[in-house]
């Protein structure tokens, strides 16, 4: 099978901190795959050390068939790369942005006009070509750093927290576009802390926590595999409380109880059965903030 | 592939790019160090008898156009290099994802500098030749300044980068006016090193703008010789180390 | 319908509030204020004192005593022109200062003056700190002396109200740039701070007279070197005055803008 990436005993140290420990990656042509985890789980040093920008303290990294630590400026050559913060050229206008990076990948300024042209359509920025960055919304910004990581028309996209600080319509507007890159074939590796965004993107991902992968697959599998179908969550009176025997995992946090069940009507029935009677309840399926959850004991986002 | 002089030049051209709409702050620029000339020298050169220098007694006022020419050069790569720097390192971030390009940060230094050069080089170059129009220069090899106000250029332009590196905040750069001040006014621009103290004169040889005015003056006045041969060296000197301290403190930091 | 004149007790609470800020920039103060001028003069001082063939014409004893109160002047319309740039345009458009001030009982023409006040005592104490390093190289000149920081700090006022007229009808920071370099320097440069006025060029002398740091320095000058008389001091004095007052009323309309609005 092609591979994009692969990585192996990938460790990233910064003096006595150990950023990311000694993990394995294989990322497959075409697919997008996510890195999940909390802030601090190693995730932007991943990146960063995919990026070519950070070299590993240790372990192999291939690149589009490239050893990383040898071929770094060939490999930027084929890469697109997002950010956390945009950093754009905010002194420059949206088309200004597109040309000038376009020219660090050595295209002619033909090529380049042409592409960035291409691109504001796609960003849906036309209309905005001659914007100041600076003035722009967080939306736009974000949509405007897409497509300037698109300008060489890249193997490999890497995202580092593509959405957050958007509001939910900017959101949803990216993932359309992220989603049609996909369909054109284009390999995709994000980070995230969000568990729906890695859900709506990812073929396949792997969580990490504390610089180390604590589970692997495609969002499907690892809800199947770590947790039940469905989930019970419940909010109880100050002096509730929910026997210990009961037959479901239960997992009690700051003010919410969660209770594992493939049948989640069939608990609530069951834990009412008990005399318990919950200020609320809400039945929903599992997520991957659930599989978290049972592989961490802490939640994804605080 | 890539070339490195196809990405310094991409470098440069982000700054043309962004000095293009905004050429007035450009020429505004240039000006300062004329009004120097205008306001010191012409009111000077009335109390002022000729001032001996290589041996021969020069007018004042040409005495001291060819070291503001120096000036013109050094204040044309300051901005850029420290400041406008700066801005981009810090505000903007902008080389942090120019360097995820196939460009590198050693591509970037250069780029940067060589911007700051041009700026130089067209400041000290239009100087040049108002001062020949105002009969200020006496010998043909003042065509030399050309070249020489580039490297000006590059040695500020090299330790102006170098010091932005350690820059914490914008306060900061109060540091940086009071040294360019200090080098413009005590870099014997205005009157003889000779003035000084032998332990100020000593000072002042480890300083760059110094050794731009000196090779300025003795090419505009055609009494160069030996002398500035090692102004030229100490020139080249200064940017090649702070050059490549730069280079190395702006790998070690964006490339974590 | 608010009381346009400045009352004293909210304008001093305005001084006040920028003296607490400022204490935070001590340092811009002390290098750009008062240690590169100091340089300047005393490089300037001697350094050119020592090629001056003919003091007579100077009508100072050397060329220290000629441009040491040049520059101290001659730094004050910097500084006081400088901060009504960018620090003007950021405490009137982007940062909240002046508008809680006019959320208090202080109107915005208290927070104006008091901005100018506080430039022009800044400036006055940091040309105190001057003042007594020229008096340490040239040796005690008598009590008039004592009177320059007061011309400095008038001075920087004048300087602040004249390009507050402009920033203060400003929304970004377009232009600045050409004002520091294209105005600012010229008046420290071409204000008879190096050599007498009609040494300059005519058409530049002429201009100059207009503007009030030629008339700082004149004063500032006669009071180091012992010579000032009574009447032409208090007309240089009165220009300085005029600028503060023209520029302060130029001001008003750009503040009740931005502030009242």
């Amino acid at each position: 099978m092609d591979l994009a990436v692969t990585a192996h005993e990938l460790t990233k140290r910064f003096d006595d901190f150990v950023a990311v420990n000694g993990i394995d990656l294989e990322i497959r042509s075409g697919e997008t795959f996510a890195l999940l985890g909390p802030n601090g789980a190693g995730k932007t040093s991943t990146m960063r050390m995919v990026s070519t920008v950070s070299p590993p303290t240790s372990g192999a990294l291939t690149i589009l068939g490239m050893d990383a630590a040898t071929h770094g400026r060939e490999i930027r050559g084929r890469l697109g790369v997002i950010p956390q913060e945009d950093q754009l050229d905010a002194d420059l206008t949206v088309y200004e942005n597109l040309t000038t990076y376009a020219r660090y990948f050595g295209q002619s300024w033909s090529e380049a006009k042409q592409n960035a042209t291409e691109l504001l359509e796609f960003a849906q920025l036309t209309d905005r070509a001659d914007t100041r960055v600076e003035t722009m919304s967080g939306g736009m910004r974000r949509r405007l750093t897409i497509a300037r990581a698109l300008v060489n028309t890249p193997d490999l996209v890497l995202l580092d927290e593509p959405t957050t600080g958007l509001d939910p319509q900017a959101r949803q507007l990216l993932w359309d576009r992220l989603y049609e890159l996909k369909e054109r074939g284009v390999t995709q590796l994000l980070t995230t802390h969000y568990m729906d965004e890695a859900e709506q993107l990812a073929d396949r991902l792997v969580i990490m926590d504390g610089g180390e992968i604590v589970a692997s697959g495609t969002p499907s599998s690892l809800i199947a595999e770590s947790t039940t179908a469905e989930v019970l969550e419940l909010r109880l009176a100050d002096d509730q409380t929910l026997s210990h025997d009961l037959p479901f995992r239960t997992e009690v946090l700051r003010n919410r109880v969660l209770i594992y069940a493939d049948d989640g009507a069939a608990a609530l029935r069951h834990i009412r059965d008990l005399g318990v009677e919950p200020n609320s309840s809400l039945i929903r399926r599992s997520t991957l903030e659930d599989v978290f959850l049972a592989r961490t004991g802490r939640q994804l986002v605080d | 592939m890539i070339t490195n002089t196809f990405a310094v030049r991409a470098i440069v051209e982000r700054n043309i790019i962004f000095f293009r709409r905004d050429w007035v702050i450009l020429v505004a620029g240039f000006f300062e160090p004329i009004f120097w000339l205008i306001g010191i020298s012409a009111g000077l050169s009335t109390i002022i008898d000729d001032i001996e220098f290589g041996g021969e007694l020069v007018e004042y006022t040409a005495f001291v156009a060819p070291g503001l020419i120096a000036v013109s050069a050094m204040n044309g790569a300051a901005f850029d290099a420290t400041f406008n720097f700066y801005f981009k390192l810090k505000q903007l971030k902008i080389f942090d994802s120019i360097i995820t390009t196939p460009v590198t940060i050693t591509n970037v230094v250069i780029g940067e500098a060589v911007w700051s050069v041009l700026r130089s080089t067209a400041y000290a170059t239009s100087f040049l030749i108002l001062t020949v129009l105002f009969g200020l220069v006496a010998s043909p090899w003042a065509i030399l300044i050309i070249p020489v106000s580039a490297l000006i250029g590059f040695s500020i332009s090299a330790i102006g980068i170098f010091a932005t590196t350690f820059v914490r905040n914008w306060h900061d750069f109060d540091y940086f006016s009071l040294a360019l001040q200090v080098l413009f006014i005590g870099s014997a621009t205005f009157y003889p090193i000779t003035v000084y103290p032998s332990w100020v004169q000593v000072v002042v040889q480890f300083t760059p703008l110094y050794h731009g005015v000196a090779l300025c003056r003795s090419l505009a006045l055609g009494t160069a010789g030996l002398a500035d041969v090692g102004h030229l060296l100490v020139l080249v000197g200064f940017t090649a180390f702070f050059g490549w301290r730069a280079n190395r403190r702006l790998e070690k930091s964006l490339l974590a | 319908m608010t009381s346009v004149s400045p009352r004293p007790s909210s304008v001093w609470h305005v001084v006040e509030h920028h003296a607490v800020q400022t204490r935070r920039t001590l340092q811009t103060v002390l290098l750009s204020g008062f240690l590169s001028p100091v340089f300047t003069m005393l490089a300037l001082g001697w350094g050119i004192g020592s090629q001056v063939d003919d003091v007579s014409s100077l009508g100072t004893p050397d060329y220290l005593h000629f441009v040491g109160p040049g520059v101290m002047i001659g730094t004050a319309t910097l500084q006081g022109g400088f901060s009504s740039l960018w620090q003007a345009l950021a405490a009137l458009r982007w940062e909240g200062m002046y508008k809680n001030v006019v959320r208090s009982p202080a109107t915005f023409t208290d927070a104006m003056t008091g901005r100018l006040v506080w430039m022009g005592i800044l400036n006055a104490l940091s040309s105190v700190a001057f003042l007594t390093v020229l008096l340490i190289a040239i040796g005690w000149s008598g009590f008039g002396a004592l009177l320059t920081p007061f011309i400095a700090g008038l001075t920087a006022m004048s300087a602040a109200a004249g390009v507050l007229a402009f920033t203060s009808r400003k929304e970004s920071g377009d232009g600045f740039s050409v004002v520091a370099r294209l105005v600012l320097t010229p008046l420290f440069v071409f204000s008879g701070t190096f050599s007498s006025i009609d040494t300059l060029p005519s058409a530049i002398a002429t201009v100059i007279k207009f503007f009030p740091t030629y008339h700082g320095i004149e004063v500032a000058r006669d009071l180091i070197n012992e010579r000032a008389e009574l009447v032409p001091s208090l007309l240089h004095v009165a220009v300085i005055l005029a600028w503060i007052a023209v520029g302060w009323a130029l001001s008003f309309g750009g503040f009740r803008k931005a502030l009242t609005s």
